[in-house]
């Protein structure tokens, strides 16, 4: 028989020898909030998708040495996006069968929204590709003067007009277009980069 | 102010090109000031801008609008939930994963049987087990004795709480057969595999060495000597050349997996539990990585494809480590480990350790190139370059100090800071001059006569290469040129009528090439390790490789190659060289051993002769009426021998590093015989009574190769500086040089006829050049 791969990724395996928080810490601080993102945006209460996030990442961890990876099931993220579905779909329908006051019925409707493949869906892709965009910020916001990031947070994130943003940081509009351009061209790079590393874990 | 040509072009709307290159701030300051204008006021570039920003992902920036809800508002039940997930870490994998029994826990060693001997604590198969030596991520250790052949043993037994876990026991069992299929001193012999019968474990048993581990010596010491960096680098380089000769990648090469013996100073290379062969690697190629990530290649860790340049690689990163107290990629978490490996340079050796030369931090830093085709290409060439050096570094056991050695040493240093501070040409001149001249002057201090001559060259040519520095690769190209795809050429050979070249390579490959017209006639797989020699008859029909796989072959290519007899050496092969006559062929050895040949009787497969020098045999050669041999030696010295009476005519002592070239001139009336060394010196002696007659002092580089003209009154040199480099023999003055190779030259021959030289190197390339 052909030798399967082995050691699963760095950070599988590292989660495998039980004693490596700081590998565990990097990851659930990616992964905690599209997890709970995910599960608010299908109808779970604040408390349900906190623990519902909870019982993920327990999953994860319990599985975490004997994690087996077969290529052809797709990517890491395609894996915990089929442990977070499964685990609503089941919050859900064990909900459904237990009466609750405010008579949920909405509940068989979100159930059934939840499509049957493994492909990620793009609630659960947005909430990723969120989260990529939120940390690889945090990583490049040093690398530019504050003029510039300013620029690019106030017209690209906050949605104001460029022509009031260079009023404001006392630029031309032109450049304030340059530097949102320029911090973008960065960011892009940057969650590229991200994305490489998560899928070498 | 320039104000006309800003108003002209803000109206035009800029290329998508000068976009891009707004966007990554590479326009030059006028264009960028009129192209950030015209975007502000043209609404269609505006949006043009942010296509070129994303790459065309119009998605891309989609995102950022909800970035402040990428995280859950302050008094949601998450964060509670995600400080709980944090624990969950010792929570939950120190007890669910393996059931009742923790990991980490106590050892059970409920698998051993048994025994009745006093002393001993258990029984696995035959094996008395005296104690627990360690235990690994794979397994438990056991130092036990082999009671049929009262030695003692390594028993490596798979951790029984893997035993169901069949990727598991494929990996264990795949360390076995890796490591079982690679006989080599630094590599942990593997004697057999079993499976206890009661059970059901598999286990290894293996060379018990006792000492420690690299890792657990930087434990104690924190930092290694150079000498010992070196040394434990040669040997560990060594170790893994003759892996991937068997086309076998460790993969995780790492302190941990690097014992020391303790008292011989012995490397072993251990735990090939993630070694591969080549051909299975794309099986791994995936997204998946295996490996420790602080020694891990850049390609490695993101999961690219792998080649034996990345256990270079980590090899590199242990030298580093070995050297610095640190490693070269340090991160608090994986992430950022990996991330520094793909685009950080480490911190320069020589600011965390002053002690480090810069010829070491150099090679250390080629072995850490992020790109695979800028390391050293080879194990073989690593330890070729590490034991070069460590011979200089010990004292000689026989002959003078190696001040010569020293000295280079220094002089390196300088150079290094030459090229870090840009010095101009001034400065370039003035230090090598001064080193040259007390080189020269400790050359006579140390071997007595031609005072005149050593001083005399070493000025001269010292300061030709201060200006080859400064005006980089011109003169004359090579008039034919090969490009290999087979890695590093070590050596070549050329017919008489010098239009068929042969040549040896790094892979283990024998390419024979017809010059004109440009023709590859033949690509051997001669041998399993690099061929050191290749050595063509004058009527280009017969050929001799000698490899690193101690076999010497003799084939006939006078149509396809086609081999005629096998010669197994017992160990690998430096050199070799066949007499002018075609039967007799001489071979040098790692093991000091010089061996003649008779190759007219097919049947015997014995050496007719052995003489014993020391050493590493890197070259020989018979003188051209065939009645001596010179065999050179890693141990500084040269032995003349009587081919007739097998007598050693006389041992010629002088050079303060190891001799890597020799060649015997030509001309009979002269006969000279010229040997280089890592010294960076040729020196010259008379064949019939051994007598000293010149030394060149080539530059500050080692030389790896010599070779005389037909009519004795040229050399050739060639070395680790890459150039290839013509003498008056008479003079000893430089006639011209040859600077087109791309890396160290390693080898350097004039064809027979004497009108051209063949030089072939670490580039991968053979060159023809014309000589006047």
């Amino acid at each position: 028989m052909a030798d399967a791969p082995i050691t699963r990724a760095t950070l599988i395996a590292r989660l495998g020898d039980g004693h490596d928080a700081e590998a565990w810490g990097e990851f659930i601080r990616l992964y905690g909030p599209v997890v709970y993102g995910f599960a608010r945006n299908r109808g779970l209460q604040d408390a349900d998708a906190a623990d519902l996030m909870q019982e993920v990442m327990r999953s994860v961890a319990r599985n975490a040495s004997k994690m087996r990876y077969d290529p052809a099931r797709g990517t890491f993220r395609g894996w915990l996006y089929t442990v977070t579905r499964n685990k609503i779909y089941n919050f859900l329908s064990s909900n459904r069968n237990r009466p609750r006051a405010s008579g949920d019925s909405g509940a068989q409707e979100r159930l059934d929204s939840i499509p049957d493949k493994g492909d990620p869906d793009e609630d659960w892709e947005l909430e990723y590709q969120r989260r990529l965009s939120a940390k690889a910020m945090d990583r490049v916001k040093t690398e530019f003067h504050k003029a510039t990031w300013d620029a690019f947070w106030k017209t690209a994130v906050e949605g104001l007009p460029a022509l009031e943003v260079g009023n404001e940081l006392k630029m031309s509009t032109g450049a304030v277009y340059v530097a949102k351009s320029r911090v973008i061209a960065r960011l892009r790079d940057e969650v590229k980069l991200i994305e490489s590393e998560t899928e070498s874990w | 102010m320039p104000t006309i040509t800003a108003t002209n072009t803000s109206h035009e709307c800029p290329s998508n090109d000068d976009l891009q290159k707004l966007v990554r701030d590479r326009l030059p300051a006028h264009e960028n000031d009129e192209v950030t204008e015209h975007v502000g006021s043209c609404s269609g570039c505006q949006s043009r801008l942010e296509l070129v920003a994303t790459d065309g992902d119009v998605k891309f920036s989609g995102s950022f609008r909800s970035i402040l809800t990428a995280e859950p508002p302050k008094e949601s039940a998450y964060w509670k939930a995600i400080s709980r997930a944090e624990n969950l870490l010792d929570i939950t994998i120190g007890h669910e994963q393996n059931g009742s029994k923790p990991r980490s826990g106590e050892l059970k060693l409920d698998f051993l049987q048994p025994t009745n001997t006093p002393d001993r604590i258990g029984r696995i198969g035959a094996f008395e087990v005296v104690r627990v030596v360690g235990r690994g991520g794979m397994g438990v250790v056991l130092h036990a004795i082999d009671a049929s052949l009262q030695r003692d043993v390594a028993v490596k037994v798979l951790d029984p709480l893997l035993a169901n876990d069949e990727l598991a026991r494929q990996r264990f069992c795949r360390e076995a057969r890796a490591a079982a299929a690679v006989t080599h001193d630094n590599i942990v012999a593997v004697y057999q595999v079993n499976e206890d019968d009661r059970s059901g474990l598999p286990y290894m048993v293996m060379q018990l060495v006792n000492g420690e581990t690299l890792e657990e010596r930087l434990l104690r010491v924190k930092k290694l000597s150079v000498a010992e960096a070196v040394n434990f680098g040669m040997q560990a380089a060594a170790g893994l050349a003759s892996a991937h000769a068997a086309k076998l990648i460790h993969r995780d090469i790492k302190p941990a997996n690097i014992m020391i013996e303790s008292g011989t100073d012995k490397v072993v290379l251990t735990d090939f539990g993630l070694a591969r062969a080549a051909e299975d690697m794309k099986l791994t190629r995936t997204g998946f990585v295996a490996g420790t990530p602080l020694y891990m290649a850049p390609e490695q860790a993101r999961g690219d494809d792998v080649d034996h340049r990345s256990d270079l690689f980590s090899l590199g990163s242990v030298l580093y480590e070995s050297l610095a107290g640190q490693p070269p990629f340090a991160g608090k978490t994986p992430l950022a480990v990996l991330r520094r490996l793909s685009d950080e340079a480490h911190i320069p050796l020589h600011t965390l350790n002053p002690e480090v030369p810069a010829w070491l931090e150099d090679v250390i830093d080629r072995l850490l190139a992020k790109d695979p085709n800028k390391r050293i290409q080879s194990a073989a060439e690593l330890s070729e370059i590490l034991s070069a050096q460590y011979a200089c570094m010990q004292p000689a056991e026989h002959a003078v100090k190696s001040d010569v050695c020293m000295l280079s040493l220094t002089a390196a240093k300088f150079r290094a800071k030459r090229r870090s501070h840009q010095v101009r040409l001034a400065g370039l001149l003035a230090v090598p001059f001064l080193l040259g001249t007390v080189a020269g002057a400790a050359g006579f201090y140390a071997f007595g006569p031609t005072r005149e001559v050593t001083v005399e060259v070493a000025g001269p040519p010292v300061a030709q290469v201060a200006n080859a520095v400064a005006a980089g690769p011109t003169g004359p190209e090579a008039t034919a040129i090969y490009e290999s795809k087979s890695g590093a050429v070590w050596t070549v050979s050329a017919s008489k009528d010098s239009n068929r070249i042969a040549m040896g390579m790094e892979d283990g490959t024998v390419v024979l090439w017809q010059v004109n017209p440009n023709k590859t006639l033949e690509t051997i797989e001669a041998h399993s390790g690099p061929v050191w020699t290749v050595d063509l008859s004058a009527d280009g029909n017969t050929l001799v490789t000698a490899s690193d796989d101690g076999k010497i072959k003799i084939w006939d290519v006078s149509v396809k190659a086609v081999i005629k007899l096998e010669l197994d050496n017992e160990g690998s092969v430096k050199s070799a060289a066949l007499n002018a006559a075609g039967n007799m062929i001489v071979t040098g050895d790692r093991m000091g051993n010089v061996k003649i040949w008779d190759i007219r009787d097919l049947t015997v497969k014995k050496p007719t002769k052995i003489f014993k020098h020391a050493g590493v045999i890197n070259g020989v050669a018979f003188s051209p009426d065939d009645t001596t041999i010179a065999s050179i030696s890693s141990n500084k010295e040269t032995i003349l021998w009587e081919v007739a009476t097998g007598r050693e005519q006389v041992k010629l002592k002088g050079h303060s590093g190891p001799e890597y070239g020799v060649s015997f001139s030509r001309d009979e009336a002269v006969g000279l015989v010229a040997t280089a060394s890592w010294d960076h010196t040729v020196r010259i002696y008379k064949v019939n009574n051994g007598e000293f007659v010149r030394a060149i002092n080539t530059g500050d580089e080692g030389i790896w190769s010599v070779a005389f003209s037909c009519c004795g009154r040229i050399l050739a040199t060639a070395g680790q500086d890459g150039l290839i480099k013509l003498w008056d023999v008479e003079t000893g003055e430089e006639i011209e040089r040859f600077t087109r190779h791309k890396g160290t030259v390693h080898a350097v021959r004039f064809t027979p006829d004497g009108k051209s030289l063949v030089s072939g190197g670490r580039d991968g390339t053979v060159r023809i050049w014309k000589i006047k």
